[in-house]
C-alpha cells in the first residue's frame, strides 16, 4: 500500500459530500484506514455485496472502457466510463477511487495501491461497521457469489457457501448459483419449505414452477433493525432459464414479474406495517432503474449483475437505486434514518475494499487458506509471462477474451470464433504470470465445453443481432445483461440505436465481407446446447503454456457508430 | 391442432411446421383457430401474411388502444418459445347489455398469425383468458379484444426470442 497524503486528500475532498468533517479529512490523510469512515446516520445500516464471483481473495479488476446507453441513457450515469465518470463525480485521477471505479491508468494505479477485496479483508470491514453499529445493520448478498473460481466450481459451490455464512451474510438472492443446478441450490439454500445450509434467509419472489406457478422460495422477510421494521424482497436474476442452458432449471419460470414486487410491497406495508421496503436485485440497473419508476413504495433497491460500481445512490421518485460494483471490490453501506414508516434521511458511501489497508480477518483468512490448501499446486502453475494489460470487462472485446479466442480458433482450425461478453475475469498487469487460476476465473462454468460446427454467414449475423438487442434494446427490461459477444477472426461495425436486424454491418471475415449463403467453419464455448469438444480452460492453458509471453494490444475490430 | 393428424404428420412436425398453435386453458372460453386456419394449416409452409389475416377477421374496422383496459400477460423474453404462456384479462363489464364478445392472441411473425380466439358470454362473468402459444422468432404479440357492440381494443407487446446464452 503505497497512497500519498496528497491522493488521500483528494480522494477525501470527493469523500466530505459523504458526510466527513474536516477534521475528519486531516486525521484521515495519516492513517490510510481512514478512506473507510463514515459519519453515522439514523437507525438503520444496510450493507450490501453482489457479484463477488468467487473471489476469496484480492484481485485486480479494470473497470470497463467502452460502456454505452442507448436513447436518453446515454452520457449518464451508469453508462459513464473513464474521465466522463471522474468529472460526473467529482473524482480526482490517480486517486484510490479511480483506481478502484475506472480503467484509467490502471497498471501504474494497480502498482500504487494493490489489490482489491478479498473475503478476509471484507470480513473485517463488514466485523468493523457491526462493532460500530450494534442491532442496527443488515448484510446483505445480491448473489453470484458461487460462481467465478476454480474452487467454486469443483466444490460446486460449498467453499462460497462457506465464505458467505463466515461473512454473516443475512439475506441473499441469486443468479449463476443455479449454474450449479437447482437441486444443488436447494441443498445449499433451502425453499420455501427451509432446510438449505445457509446461516440466513434465500429471496427470490420471481422464481416459481412452471405450470402451477407456485413460488421455489420465500419471496420476502422481514427483519427487526434498529427498532425498525424493514421489508426486504429477493429478485433473482430474471433470465436464468434462457442465459444459461435451460437444464439447471428445467421447470422453473423466472422474468421480472414487477406486478407482484408491488404486490409483495402493499403486502408488506399493509400486513405486515413495515417501516422500510429494501429490494435485493439481480436484475441489472438498468431494469432496476425502470422498475423504480413502475412500482411504488420501494425505498431501497440494492442491486448487481450489471457490475456497476456507483458512487451514489440514483434517486427514480422516492427509491434509492444503489449498485454496489463487483468481484468484492466493494462493500456497499447505506445509513438511514427510519420514522414513522418512511426513510427520511439517509448517507451512502460505496467502500473501496483496498486489501492494503485493512487487515484480515483471522478466521475468514483460516477458511480461504483451508478451502485452497488441497488445490494450491495447480492452481499455482504459471503457464505464461504477460506482457499486456489484460482483462475482459468492456462492451466490446478485451484483451484476455482476443487470448481465448486466438486459443479457440487454433484448435479448430476455424474461421470465425465465439466468446460470451461475460462481465466477470479478472484483470492481469503487466509482468504479472499468468496461471491456470487466472484462466478459470475467466471460464469457470458447468457448461464450459468448446464446440465447433459449420454456420451460415447469416447465421452468424444473426447471432450477433440477437445478442446485441440483449445488450442494447431501448426497453430496459428485454436486457439480459452482460456484453457483446466475443468475436474472433472477423470485424464489423455496430450501431447501438439502430433497431434489431440493422445494428450489425460491415462484417468482414479474415479481411473479406460476410456472404450470407457461405459456409464458414466456427468455433466456440459455453454453447446452451450440445458441445462436444474439450473444455475451453484446457485449450486455453496449451494455448498459453505455448506462447509461453503474452503481448496482447487491443484489436480494433468493432467500430462504434 | 388436430389438422396435423390430417395430413398423417406427427404432431410435433405439424407444430414444427405451423409454427403456431393455440392450446386452449380459459375460463369459459371456447378456444378455436381463427376461420380460415385450419385449411391454411393443411396447406403446411403456406403463410398468411398479417395483414391478410386482420383484414380477414376484422375487416377494415378501427382498433383502439387497449393498454387502459387489457392486461396482456406474457413473457418479454420468451423461457421456451415452443410454449409461451399468454394471459389476458379485461377490464371491462360482463353484463347482457355489455360485454367482451372475443378475445383474440395475434403473433404477427407466425405463419398463421391468428393464433386463438376465445369466445364469452356474459356468463362467462368475467374477461379472462390463458394459453400457451408457439413462437418461432421474436415477434409482436397482440391482444385483440371484441366487444359486443363491435367495438376492437387492440394492445400489442414484443415477444423476444432469443439465442441466449450471454448473461453478465
Amino acid at each position: 500500500m503505497d497512497v500519498t497524503r496528497r491522493d488521500l486528500l483528494k480522494l477525501l475532498g470527493v469523500a466530505a459530500t459523504a458526510g466527513l468533517g474536516p477534521r475528519a479529512l486531516a486525521e484521515a490523510a495519516d492513517a490510510p484506514e481512514r478512506l473507510l469512515d463514515f459519519e453515522p446516520l439514523g437507525n438503520v445500516t444496510l450493507l450490501h455485496l453482489t457479484d463477488t464471483h468467487a473471489t476469496l481473495r484480492p484481485v485486480y479488476s479494470r473497470e470497463p472502457d467502452t460502456l454505452l446507453g442507448v436513447g436518453a441513457e446515454r452520457g449518464k450515469p451508469p453508462y459513464l466510463t473513464g474521465e466522463a465518470f471522474l468529472a460526473a463525480y467529482g473524482i480526482p485521477r490517480g486517486s484510490p477511487a479511480a483506481y478502484a471505479l475506472t480503467y484509467l491508468d490502471f497498471p501504474a494505479l494497480a502498482a500504487r495501491y494493490g489489490r482489491l477485496g478479498g473475503y478476509a479483508h471484507l470480513a473485517t470491514l463488514v466485523k468493523r461497521v457491526r462493532a460500530e453499529r450494534p442491532g442496527k445493520t443488515l448484510l446483505l448478498d445480491g448473489g453470484d457469489a458461487l460462481q467465478g473460481s476454480a474452487t467454486a466450481l469443483w466444490s460446486r459451490g460449498e467453499d462460497m457457501l462457506r465464505a458467505t455464512n463466515e461473512l454473516g451474510v443475512e439475506v441473499f438472492t441469486a443468479h449463476w448459483e443455479f449454474m450449479h443446478g437447482l437441486e444443488r441450490v436447494r441443498e445449499l439454500f433451502g425453499d420455501r419449505d427451509g432446510g438449505g445450509r445457509f446461516t440466513g434467509e434465500f429471496l427470490a419472489q420471481n422464481v416459481s414452477e412452471v405450470g402451477w406457478g407456485e413460488r421455489v422460495f420465500k419471496a420476502a422477510t422481514v427483519r427487526e433493525v434498529g427498532g425498525v421494521r424493514i421489508g426486504v424482497i429477493g429478485q433473482a436474476f430474471p433470465y436464468t432459464p434462457v442465459a444459461h442452458p435451460r437444464r439447471f432449471v428445467p421447470d422453473l419460470t423466472f422474468g421480472i414479474r414487477d406486478d407482484q414486487i408491488q404486490a409483495l410491497v402493499r403486502e408488506l406495508r399493509d400486513d405486515k406495517k413495515v417501516d422500510c421496503v429494501v429490494l435485493l436485485s439481480h436484475n441489472g440497473i438498468a431494469v432496476d432503474l425502470k422498475l423504480a419508476s413502475r412500482v411504488t413504495g420501494l425505498d431501497v433497491i440494492l442491486g448487481g449483475h450489471t457490475h456497476d460500481g456507483l458512487p451514489e445512490p440514483i434517486e427514480v421518485g422516492r427509491t434509492l437505486v444503489v449498485s454496489s460494483g463487483s468481484h468484492g471490490k466493494f462493500l456497499s453501506r447505506l445509513d438511514l434514518e427510519v420514522s414513522g414508516g418512511r426513510v427520511v434521511g439517509h448517507r451512502y458511501r460505496l467502500l473501496p475494499v483496498l486489501s492494503g489497508a485493512i487487515a484480515e480477518d483471522a478466521a475468514m483468512a483460516a477458511l480461504v487458506t483451508e478451502v485452497r490448501a488441497p488445490h494450491e499446486a495447480k492452481l499455482g502453475e504459471t503457464l505464461a509471462v504477460s506482457e499486456s494489460l489484460l482483462y475482459r470487462r468492456g462492451n466490446f472485446n478485451g484483451t484476455f477474451d482476443e487470448v481465448i479466442l486466438d486459443a479457440l480458433l487454433k484448435r479448430a482450425d476455424a474461421q470465425v470464433a465465439f466468446s460470451p461478453g461475460f462481465r466477470w475475469g479478472l484483470t492481469m498487469v503487466p509482468g504479472q504470470a499468468i496461471t491456470l487460476e487466472d484462466v478459470y476465473t475467466h471460464t469457470a462454468l458447468t457448461y464450459a465445453g468448446t464446440w465447433t460446427r459449420e454456420m451460415t454467414g447469416r447465421e452468424i449475423l444473426t447471432l450477433m443481432e440477437d445478442v446485441a438487442d440483449n445488450l442494447f434494446h431501448p426497453d430496459p427490461y428485454y436486457r439480459q445483461g452482460g456484453d457483446m459477444v466475443r468475436v474472433g477472426g472477423l470485424a464489423y461495425t455496430i450501431e447501438p440505436a439502430a433497431a434489431i436486424g440493422r445494428r450489425i454491418r460491415d462484417v468482414r471475415v479474415g479481411g473479406r465481407t460476410l456472404q450470407p449463403a457461405r459456409r464458414y467453419r466456427a468455433t466456440g464455448w459455453a454453447s446452451l446446447g450440445e458441445a462436444d469438444g474439450p473444455p475451453v480452460w484446457d485449450v486455453v492453458a496449451d494455448h498459453l503454456r505455448s506462447l509461453k509471453r503474452v503481448r496482447m494490444a487491443p484489436r480494433p475490430r468493432v467500430r462504434v457508430r | 391442432m388436430r389438422q396435423g393428424h390430417d395430413t398423417g404428420l406427427t404432431r410435433r412436425a405439424a407444430l414444427g411446421a405451423l409454427g403456431t398453435v393455440g392450446v386452449a386453458v380459459s375460463l369459459g372460453g371456447v378456444v378455436t383457430l381463427g376461420g380460415a386456419a385450419p385449411a391454411a394449416a393443411q396447406a403446411l409452409g403456406q403463410n398468411e401474411p398479417l395483414e391478410a389475416a386482420l383484414k380477414r377477421v376484422f375487416g377494415g374496422r378501427p382498433m383502439k388502444d387497449g393498454s387502459g383496459m387489457i392486461k396482456l400477460d406474457i413473457p418479454l423474453i420468451a423461457e421456451n418459445g415452443a410454449v409461451v404462456p399468454v394471459g389476458v384479462e379485461v377490464n371491462a363489464p360482463m353484463t347482457p347489455q355489455s360485454y367482451v364478445k372475443h378475445i383474440y392472441i395475434v403473433a404477427d411473425k407466425n405463419r398463421i398469425p391468428i393464433v386463438t380466439r376465445v369466445a364469452l358470454t356474459p356468463a362467462s362473468g368475467q374477461a379472462y383468458m390463458g394459453a400457451n402459444i408457439r413462437l418461432g422468432e421474436t415477434t409482436d404479440v397482440r391482444a385483440i379484444v371484441e366487444q359486443s357492440d363491435g367495438t376492437l381494443l387492440a394492445l400489442t407487446r414484443e415477444v423476444k426470442v432469443t439465442v441466449g446464452g450471454c448473461g453478465g
